[in-house]
């Protein structure tokens, strides 16, 4: 058996989980059973459906064509079925990333697609689509002093003063291989993400302590329309509300999962204790560099 | 539920007339009094190469699926939005039609779909190749000459669309016009630049509209190419590439390739692509 510590969650999984931080504490209760076992064609009771997927009550079914069908049961369970022609190898980015991101959901949590890094202390998300340079702008920030948080996924809890917080996702770095060697990060290189994928799970220079970090502020990255090169901008609440509620892991599928009035509770609670941040910029690695700069020059003024 | 929706497909090789086709549908549907904005045509339907709109479909990362896995998610996305949607979508694609992984077509098959193939002369093609993808001619002769061709997905899956299978010239058209899953129109580019509006009117006769002649004749000097490139030079068009320098509707003409080709590259393409040009009547 392997266990892990992802979002503050104590998970046992029957399978290797290749790049992520082996939980080093022992852990008395798990919190996230993951197994191999087969999964159903079809969720019994009223369901709602996507072309991969199935939501009925309690329980979700994605189906990655070719790869594995992941059941993800009651905030605690995920059952893994991967397809013959692959392997768990090739099944385990997509259970840390949408099999994993709905069990946060099933258990209520604020859960925003965002890298994390914490700076001075206290906590910056980094929220964006897939693709949008997340995980390249963590890591050139860690690069500038900060200390690595999480990847992907980030589960804000608030503390019983109503404090936000975030955890490591247990995550290394994520790097596309032009991102890593810019960064110069080559020698910190790991497995592959996938196997014969060019995206590769990167030892972090800085990690950050293991426990919740305070959340300070959000940055929600845009491309920049040229000749902008980039922007920073703080936005007004109303703004920040209605572009965090985009910022939310698997957006779309929250709502069908009936998150829509909590999650809204979630981001109200929380732009009245952070600042959030637009930036709009450029992706081009040349910049890198100058917006790793300005952001720093943002933060740095209350964080 | 809905009772399910339609898909036509408007397929070409890259460079063939895909967008001009667009435009025409687009200016036909509006039935304004102006031409429409090239850079707000609205077809109301989705693009199904764009990562983004994938993974939101399908809580799938594409950037972490190999080429053949990518294709099935975009055939099940796409089978399932039209069954959920009950309208009639244009959706472009460059893409080669085939099958499947799983041996399900890649690009539906039965009532739902049907597809309107644009082909052009392979000669024409590799001249507006070269300008659009800021190659040299032999470099866009070899893109049209190779099996193996791909657009798209950018350098380490960065870019905003998958990557795109086109293979060379003539197995591309064969995909398209030969195939039996669904109906197909084909129209010759050329065609459509010497009588738009017998070319166009066929196209509208086979998407079923009762036609209008008025509103042909009307889409057709709406989207006539000399008010394509006056956009275009007024405001631009998102669809040119940023490396590249030439505009996107730069010439639009018939049998340039004669000008700038030298014997030895039109060769190369008549070797290789000789009897799919024969049968569309190009040589």
């Amino acid at each position: 058996m392997f266990y892990y510590r992802i979002c503050g969650l104590a998970v046992s999984s029957d399978f290797a989980i290749p790049g992520m931080m082996v939980a080093t504490e022992d852990i008395a209760q798990v919190d996230v059973r993951v197994r191999c076992g087969p999964t159903p064609a079809t969720l019994e009771g009223e369901r709602r459906t996507g072309p991969t997927w199935q939501a009925a009550g309690a329980s979700f079914l994605l189906q990655v064509p070719q790869v594995a069908c992941f059941l993800v049961a009651d905030g605690s369970d995920i059952v893994v079925d991967v397809h013959p022609s692959s392997t768990n190898a090739d099944a385990a980015p997509f259970l840390v990333g949408t099999a994993f991101g709905v069990l946060l959901h099933q258990r209520g949590h604020l859960v925003l697609h965002a890298a994390t890094v914490s700076y001075r202390g206290r906590g910056v998300a980094l929220c964006g689509v897939t693709g949008a340079g997340k995980s390249t702008l963590a890591a050139a920030l860690c690069r500038a002093g900060c200390d690595f948080v999480g990847d992907d996924v980030a589960a804000i809890r608030f503390d019983d003063s109503g404090v936000p917080t975030i955890l490591p996702d247990g995550r290394l770095h994520r790097l596309w291989a032009d991102s890593a060697e810019h960064l110069v990060l080559t020698d910190r290189l790991g497995l592959p993400v996938r196997p014969g994928i060019k995206k590769f799970h990167v030892d972090p220079t800085r990690t950050a302590a293991a426990g919740p970090t305070q959340l300070a502020a959000i940055i929600i990255l845009r491309d920049a329309v040229p000749p902008r090169q980039f922007d920073v901008t703080q936005l007004a609440l109303a703004d920040a509300a209605a572009l965090l509620r985009g910022e939310v892991y698997r957006a779309k599928l929250a709502g069908h999962l009936g998150r829509n009035a909590e999650l809204f509770r979630q981001i109200a609670g929380l732009i009245s204790r952070v600042r959030v941040l637009r930036l709009d910029r450029v992706k081009d690695f040349a910049m890198l560099d100058d917006m790793v700069a300005a952001v720093l020059a943002q933060l740095g003024e209350d964080v | 539920m809905s009772s399910g929706g339609r898909i036509v497909w408007l397929a070409s090789y890259p460079k063939s007339g895909n967008t001009w086709l667009r435009l025409l549908i687009a200016n036909y549907l509006a039935d304004g009094c102006a031409p429409l904005d090239i850079n707000q045509i609205d077809l109301n339907s989705p693009y199904p190469i764009v990562r983004d709109f994938l993974e939101e479909e399908s809580l799938v990362d594409s950037g972490l699926l190999h080429q053949d896995e990518t294709n099935l998610l975009r055939s099940r996305v796409t089978a399932d939005f039209v069954a959920r949607c009950d309208i009639l979508n244009y959706i472009k694609v460059h893409d080669r039609h085939g099958v499947c992984a799983d041996g399900t077509p890649f690009f539906g098959r039965g009532d739902a779909w049907s597809a309107i193939y644009v082909v052009r002369d392979p000669r024409d093609v590799a001249v507006s190749l070269a300008f659009h993808y800021n190659k040299t001619f032999d470099g866009a002769i070899t893109m049209l000459n190779n099996p193996k061709q791909f657009i798209g997905g950018g350098k380490n899956g960065h870019s905003k669309h998958v990557p795109q299978l086109i293979g060379d010239w003539s197995a591309h058209v064969a995909s398209w016009a030969d195939q039996c899953d669904f109906p197909v129109h084909i129209l010759r580019y050329e065609d459509l630049h010497t009588d738009p509006i017998a070319a166009f009117g066929a196209v509208i006769d086979f998407l079923g509209f009762e036609k209008r002649s008025e509103g042909v004749e009307r889409a057709v000097r709406f989207a006539d190419f000399s008010e394509l490139q006056r956009q275009e030079g007024q405001s631009g068009f998102f669809e040119r590439p940023a490396n590249t320098t030439a505009p996107f509707f730069r010439s639009g003409s018939v049998g340039a390739w004669v000008e700038v080709l030298t014997t030895a590259q039109s060769d190369a393409i008549t070797a290789v692509h000789r009897p799919m040009m024969e049968r569309f009547c190009y040589l």
